[in-house]
């Protein structure tokens, strides 16, 4: 199943998705279009877990080797947004570009949970928009929260498929789709460190809770974005995350010009 | 005596209570964790703690010193209470554990001047933030930070009006009784209101965040069966003690 949070009539509400992706039936039973809703981060998250350099193509791209230990980096509730949202691309953000990623929901928290029992743990998988500024790097706990904690720059959705949807996560082709165009493509079979590996290596040092979210890193291909960018994250099996991109009056609107 | 912010150990979340009772609870043991936002914290936030890293803040990796403030984030499965145990790794000698002035934020802080940033500060607490040893700052630490237990707050939080000076707050860490660290909120690179502006020029504070304003130039540490106290005048004193991972 695929589970989607939106808010629609006044109300934030629960939904499951039909398999084309345009209904959402709520928990009453009312069917709603999904042009009418507002879609949501499909999970309120608790503890957000990013990974950084995790598919061994984009490490060389970005002129790292592969680490020997996860590069996990957190991030907080602020940075999420749900399906076909707008985020501010700075002005000064030239080099702002996107990470397409599959993210993993925790479903039954734990400690120390071993690797062949760590698929137990998942409740389901999502898209995220990982994206990136790379002006405001910075050498220090990098990447740095100016980079990739910004408001409103991890989009996320539109929905969570349910564990038991997806036969092989770790064998899943991604894209992104850069105003029609394909930019970015690879596939989770390419992963440095694994689901498993990451569920235990995590819960190894701290306690895994229901909710928590694990953002499991990008493959080769990332070019710098323009305000006006329609981009597309794309899962096989999981969904499709459509974001735009809106400079800095656009995005502020008349507030900013009044 | 006015009232302070804290939260019964069971109970859902925190609510006002007198002074008095609040310290007859914390006698007991009977208080618990009394945050519940996003934590964050804040580290090179002296001279001093820059200056510890001399002239490799020129050099690789950092190659230049830092530009915004360098902030980390505490876990949700970090927060630890008044009178709780923090548990050493199996391995590890020694924590640091780093006493804190922490800022909880009252009111949305979104783009926040530093003018008027104080504003949207509810009160203060302590939190001592414990972590393994590293002396790398550039990857995130977090294995280092984020284990179970390895952010003691409390014993509550005193609002803004009855602390009259963060800015020149005087933290002192104790360890067994005996002082091992000292230092004082004068000595930020970036002051509460600053970090305050900086902070939420990308990121938004909610109501309920915490920001923990800079760690100790030189910070104390501790070992299984040692008992740690942080103290910071008018916000009373977090004691912990620290037990090994089997216990």
């Amino acid at each position: 199943m695929r589970r989607a949070r939106i808010a629609w009539a006044g109300g934030v509400h629960e939904a499951a998705v039909s398999a084309n992706g345009q209904m959402l039936t709520l928990a009453d039973g009312r069917r709603v279009a999904e042009t009418e809703v507002v879609w949501l981060p499909p999970v309120k998250p608790g503890t957000i877990f990013a990974l950084g350099l995790n598919y061994a193509d984009h490490a060389a791209e970005l002129a790292f080797k592969a680490p020997d230990e996860p590069l996990v980096f957190l991030k907080g509730p602020n940075s999420l947004l749900g399906h076909k949202a707008i985020t501010r691309r700075p002005a000064d953000a030239n080099q702002m570009h996107y990470e397409c990623e599959l993210g993993v929901v925790i479903g039954k928290g734990g400690k120390k949970i071993r690797r062949e029992n760590a698929y137990d743990h998942v409740a389901g998988y999502t898209v995220a928009n990982d994206y990136a500024i790379r002006e405001y790097l910075e050498n220090y706990y990098r990447p740095n929260l100016r980079v990739k904690i910004r408001d409103g720059c991890t989009p996320l959705g539109p929905w969570i498929v349910d564990r038991e949807d997806i036969a092989d996560p770790m064998n899943l082709s991604l894209r992104t789709i850069v105003n029609g165009e394909t930019v970015q493509q690879g596939s989770t079979a390419d992963m440095v460190f694994d689901i498993p590996y990451l569920i235990a290596y995590l819960s190894d040092f701290m306690t895994l809770s229901p909710g928590d979210l694990i953002l499991t890193g990008t493959p080769h291909g990332v070019v710098y974005l323009n305000p006006g960018d329609v981009v597309t994250t794309e899962i096989e099996g999981v969904g499709a995350l459509i974001n735009t991109l809106a400079d800095d009056a656009a995005f502020y609107g008349l507030a900013e010009r009044a | 005596m006015g009232e302070v912010l804290a939260r019964v150990l069971g109970a859902p979340s925190s609510t006002w209570l007198d002074q008095a009772h609040a310290e007859s609870l914390a006698r007991d043991g009977a208080l618990g964790a009394a945050l519940s936002g996003t934590i964050y914290g804040v580290v090179l936030n002296t001279e001093t703690q820059q200056a510890s890293l001399g002239p490799a803040l020129s050099q690789a990796p950092y190659k230049a010193p830092p530009q915004a403030p360098v902030l980390y984030i505490k876990t949700a499965n970090t927060l630890n209470r008044h009178g709780g145990t923090v548990f050493v790794p199996d391995g590890i000698n020694a924590l640091e554990v780093n006493a804190a002035l922490t800022v909880v934020i009252g009111r949305t802080a979104c783009r926040t001047p530093e003018s008027q940033a104080l504003e949207h500060v509810l009160g203060y607490t302590i939190a001592l933030d414990v972590c393994e040893p590293h002396t790398s700052y550039y990857r995130p630490a977090i294995r280092q930070r984020c284990r179970d237990g390895f952010l003691p707050v409390g014993p509550w939080t005193v609002p803004a009006g009855d602390f009259a000076a963060p800015d020149a707050a005087e933290i002192v860490v104790e360890v067994n009784g005996a002082e091992r660290s000292r230092w004082s909120t004068s000595e930020l690179v970036r002051s509460i209101p600053r970090l305050i502006a900086d902070i939420s020029d990308f990121m938004t504070l909610q109501e309920g965040d915490a920001l923990l304003v800079g760690l100790a130039p030189r910070p104390a540490t501790a070992r299984v069966g040692d008992r740690v106290s942080a103290q910071v005048e008018g916000l009373g004193r977090l004691d912990v003690t620290l037990a090994g991972e089997d216990q």
